[in-house]
């Protein structure tokens, strides 16, 4: 929010100081109706849903229709935002995210994939274009560079659990281990990324 | 809480960031989790590490038919009080269409006139009348293109609560439904949609009051609701 008068939240709110608004505050306005503030929200934030939903399903259209569907519930159960449990960004992709594992466990996106003719190559990597999308270009690298530091087996664990949508027996199964060895690992490696991402990410 | 439950679940808590128990599993835990300060401190400790995973993906630009298909079904569902308090034409513009809208829109307007102006063409349904409290509203039906439909628009008492009724109207052409738009002053702007039984029956709920709203109308749109009239109305009550 610049210097000078501030605009007051409310439903009298311009098209044009909407923006200024902080996600929070946005979030007021939705629990409202207030479609202007969602849209702002989705400005925000629609990219790295499509991307999470992306690097899980793999293919453009079921991505589509699970950020859609995510939104919308948003939209519809628009009280459920509760500012102590987090950023509005992270409660949104905590939604993608159980809604892209709901979509993988129901197979509804294996299938799809299957009949997506759209290769990797179709691919466009957003630009960077303001200073936020720069320092979330860092912060992506900080994180990558993270998980690459875990030991090889908790990234498996980490990645096949969160980005592949499996169970931990499913995953169990997979690496024809115990169900506690694979459960182990993955707490052990959420708290070795913590500690190396410590400071680094506000 | 005994410690021998909290010894099941404390290896749970990774899984249960990572979105890796099983449906039953993940209720289970979270049931436990209300109940135990330990997997709540530990939770509290290892959640942003969670939330960073998605932060490592590649970003990459949602198509601009994601956002459009998502706020048509947002403005579809916007009750008319909460509707944009802006005009139609920065409406429509700032959903990107307003240069390829206008001609729609103008068609619209033109089509307005001649429902009000221009009887001829037009079957009126049902002449207005009070009974119990509630009040029915003349509808007009484009005969010429839904046929023998009829419609009356219900008002109860205190305007609120309003319902318009169709019956004997086709089904909608393949992919398309029914929606309802509530004109106020020259603002339209997007109501509920509804389809047709197969006898031609059909009903929807004009959300909120309506004080200010000078006519309901009806048009056929794409099967999630546009968020502009598409075509002119096949039915106009003017309240």
């Amino acid at each position: 929010m610049g210097a000078g008068s501030p605009p007051r939240l409310g439903p009298q709110v311009s098209p044009k100081d909407i923006h200024l608004f902080a996600d929070e505050e946005l979030m007021q306005l939705v629990r409202n109706g207030d479609p202007r503030a969602f849209e702002t929200i989705y400005d925000r934030h629609g990219g790295a849903a499509f991307s999470l939903a992306y690097r899980m399903v793999g293919n453009r259209p079921a991505a589509e229709d699970v950020v859609q569907e995510s939104f919308l519930s948003i939209w519809r159960s628009r009280t459920r935002y509760e500012a102590e449990r987090g950023s509005v960004r992270s409660w949104i992709l905590g939604i993608v995210h159980h809604r892209t594992i709901d979509s993988l466990r129901r197979n509804l996106v294996h299938e799809r994939r299957r009949t997506s003719a759209e290769g990797i190559e179709e691919r466009h990597e957003a630009p960077e274009r303001t200073d936020v999308e720069a320092v979330r270009r860092d912060e992506a690298r900080s994180v990558r560079a993270a998980l690459d530091s875990l030991p090889g087996e908790q990234n498996q664990v980490i990645e096949l659990a969160y980005f592949g949508g499996f169970t931990h027996s499913q995953i169990a199964e997979m690496l024809n281990m115990p169900i506690g060895t694979v459960k182990g690992r993955m707490r052990l490696g959420l708290d070795k990324l913590r500690r190396q991402l410590a400071g680094e990410l506000a | 809480m005994s410690a021998a439950d909290h010894q099941r679940f404390e290896e749970d808590i990774g899984a249960y960031l990572l979105g890796a128990l099983a449906n039953g599993e993940h209720e289970e835990f979270e049931r436990h989790l209300a109940t135990c300060h330990v997997c709540q401190d530990e939770l509290e400790r290892l959640k942003g590490a969670a939330d960073a995973l998605p932060r490592s993906v590649a970003q990459y630009e949602p198509p601009p038919s994601l956002k459009q298909a998502l706020m048509e079904q947002v403005y579809a569902e916007t009750a008319p009080e909460q509707a944009p308090r802006r005009s139609l034409a920065e409406r429509l513009g700032l959903a990107g269409g307003l240069r390829r809208l206008t001609p729609q829109m103008a068609a619209l307007a033109s089509a307005l006139a001649l429902v009000v102006g221009v009887a001829a063409g037009y079957a009126i349904s049902q002449t207005g009348g009070d009974s119990g409290g509630t009040r029915t509203v003349a509808a007009m039906v484009d005969s010429a293109r839904v046929g023998a439909g009829k419609a009356t628009l219900v008002v109860p008492d205190g305007d609120s609560g309003a319902q318009l009724r169709v019956s004997s109207m086709p089904r909608p052409p393949a992919g398309r439904i029914y929606q309802v738009w509530l004109q106020h002053g020259d603002r339209i702007v997007p109501g509920p949609l509804f389809s047709v039984d197969r006898n031609g029956n059909g009903a929807a709920a004009v959300p909120g009051s309506l004080n200010g709203v000078k006519q309901i109308m009806v048009t056929r749109e794409v099967a999630r609701g546009a968020t502009h009239p598409s075509e002119a109305p096949v039915v106009t009550a003017r309240v």
